[in-house]
């Protein structure tokens, strides 16, 4: 048997976790992205990053949504990257760099009526508006300081796992569409993996690089030779090994994934950036903070 | 190519191959229905807007010919999935059709309110297949059901395109949830593919439901993104949509790639339905009413 205890740990109110998106607002963001999502067809890449936040976002609040409200089984955070660094939800949260789920769940940025069509309970569809909930708003401009946004993230997560030494380690998620123009995002992201709890789990650094072009996406690979450009060789070496939990999640999911699998993908669509958001944001010790429980 | 006129002399002609497996019989999703029953309303409501189509102040025009395929029941596991007066048939005109539903009953559905929501409404709704799907084990001869589907649907559209040789050539639109097949089914999807009128080889249409919470994926023009082996093998067996229909799309529904293809991956209901009405979009063909994607 295994005594290997990383990653296993419960996540409660009393020990929760982290969720951290690290998002590219650079320039390139604006060019469009191709697909469609929430009533919206072929966004700019920005704009399906944003969409596909927000709506992850939404689910992580819906899984921690129980009948007397929201628990707080999570801190989330965003920081934007592009022009400026820095902190990226929107609002009233503007300028808060974690924020407790239920205090996320009650303020969003604002709710947007979404055209979508439907199932009409017999075999037909219909049209209706969902009520959609934005808490990042997309943005674009400048180039690519990824380095200095592993650095933020790295100082808020600091002083987070000293607090919470015996939780279920942070999960970041860095979701950009070009190469970093500050340097070798390496060694900042090492430094920011090597934060760990107690049980010696270290922070989680996932890694999802957006392409619009018609481009072999590479999906959660456990090895780089299948990667050709040194800029993707970069990425995956700073993404975190899949912990076992999610690759078998991921797995039944239907995913070619395979023990080793790094959370990292190159050239994603936005099926694949939805997918992987979905995955990463998965933890372990959840089965009771899904919905309908 | 599949430009030729839709009319009584060459209808067109769709024959639908669908799943009856087992896992047909799990909850679609997150909505109330089985996968089969949510299944049977979309072949049911094509069916009944196909009707309505043709239909005319002399009555029933026979503009189309649709036929109807199972697979996957314990008893029979493949065979025409026609019931009631029309049971055994395999390819019948739309005439017949029309005039012959196993009943016709009140549903309640969803419509618009008028300001953004829903509420519900009562219609009446004829019903040609009902849902089916047996849980259970497997019984003998359920292998390779799939490529026997094809086959079986080459065996009748080769007879037909003999008849209309000048016509748009047949489709056949697959959906299935991928449950309990086996075998590899693309050199069957190749010979069917072959069956071809002056117009063109028969058009396949693949469509992969799933209850799995992920986006689907619709018309994917390559199959670089999807991660799975048999989204992969069902890629391969679907044709290129023709250019008529893909245009039509891209300017007035999705962003669709260079050469997108009639398939889709872990549809939901709403992908589903959509999925059965662009497989059936040549029936626009046809000069007959304001075209769907002309509303609004």
């Amino acid at each position: 048997m295994s005594s290997d205890v990383r990653y296993t740990e419960e996540i409660s109110r009393l020990k929760p976790s982290v969720i951290f998106f690290l998002v590219d607002q650079s320039g390139s963001m604006t060019d469009p992205f191709g697909g469609m999502l929430e009533g919206v067809t072929n966004p700019s890449k920005a704009q399906g990053a944003a969409d596909a936040l927000n709506r992850c976002i939404s689910n992580i609040v819906i899984r921690c949504t129980k009948e007397e409200g929201i628990r707080d089984y999570f801190h989330v955070g965003v920081i934007g990257y592009g022009a400026t660094v820095g902190p990226a939800l929107g609002g009233p949260l503007s300028g808060s760099d974690l924020v407790p789920v239920s205090e996320l769940g009650a303020t969003p940025l604002r709710i947007e009526d979404r055209v979508q069509m439907v199932s009409d309970r017999a075999g037909g569809l219909v049209e209706t508006s969902i009520k959609f909930q934005v808490w990042v708003d997309p943005t674009g401009d400048g180039r690519t300081p990824m380095c200095e946004a592993l650095q933020a993230c790295k100082v808020v997560l600091e002083r987070w796992v000293t607090d919470h030494p015996d939780s279920y380690p942070p999960t970041v998620i860095n979701i950009t569409d070009g190469a970093s123009t500050d340097g070798d995002p390496r060694s900042p992201a090492e430094d920011l993996a090597r934060l760990s709890n107690t049980n010696g789990s270290s922070l989680l650094l996932f890694n999802i690089h957006l392409c619009d072009s018609r481009v072999p996406s590479v999906l959660y690979p456990s090895d780089d030779g299948g990667l050709t450009d040194s800029y993707a060789k970069q990425l995956f070496e700073m993404s975190s090994l899949l912990p076992a939990k999610l690759v078998s999640e991921a797995a039944a999911g239907g995913l070619p994934v395979v023990e080793g699998a790094r959370g990292f993908v190159f050239n994603a669509g936005l099926e694949n950036l939805i997918q992987f958001l979905d995955i990463g944001t998965r933890v372990v010790g959840m089965a009771d903070v899904r919905p309908g429980r | 190519m599949y430009t030729a006129d839709i009319s009584r002399i060459n209808p067109a002609c769709f024959l639908f191959l669908i799943d009856q497996t087992g896992s047909m019989s799990q909850r679609f999703g997150l909505s109330e229905q089985t996968k089969a029953e949510a299944l049977a309303d979309a072949v049911n409501r094509m069916l009944s807007n196909l009707v309505i189509r043709c239909t005319k102040e002399d009555g029933v025009r026979n503009y189309f010919h649709c036929g109807m395929v199972g697979f996957g029941r314990s008893v029979e596991p493949l065979g025409p999935a026609w019931e009631g007066a029309l049971a055994g048939r395999t390819i019948v005109p739309i005439s017949e059709i029309a005039l012959q539903p196993l009943r016709i009953a009140d549903r309640q559905i969803s419509v618009a309110d008028g300001a953004g929501g829903l509420q519900g409404a009562w219609v009446r709704l004829p019903t040609w297949v009902e849902p089916r799907a047996e849980l259970g084990q497997p019984a003998p001869g359920h292998h390779n059901l799939i490529a026997r589907a094809c086959d079986l649907a080459r065996s009748l559209l080769e007879p037909w395109v003999c008849e209309h040789p000048n016509g748009f050539p047949p489709t056949v639109v697959l959906v299935t949830d991928g449950g309990e097949e086996g075998g590899d089914p693309v050199e069957a999807a190749e010979r069917l593919k072959n069956v071809a009128t002056a117009d063109g080889n028969t058009l396949l249409y693949c469509c992969h439901i799933s209850a799995v919470a992920l986006p689907p994926i619709m018309f994917p023009d390559t199959d670089d993104r999807l991660g799975d082996a048999y989204a992969r093998m069902l890629f391969r067996m679907a044709s290129s949509l023709p250019q008529t229909i893909s245009s039509h799309l891209r300017s007035s529904e999705m962003a669709l790639g260079e050469s997108p293809r009639g398939f889709a991956f872990n549809a939901d209901v709403g992908a589903l339905i959509r999925f059965l009405d662009i497989g059936t979009r040549v029936a626009d063909l046809v000069d007959l009413r304001p075209r769907r994607w002309e509303k609004g």
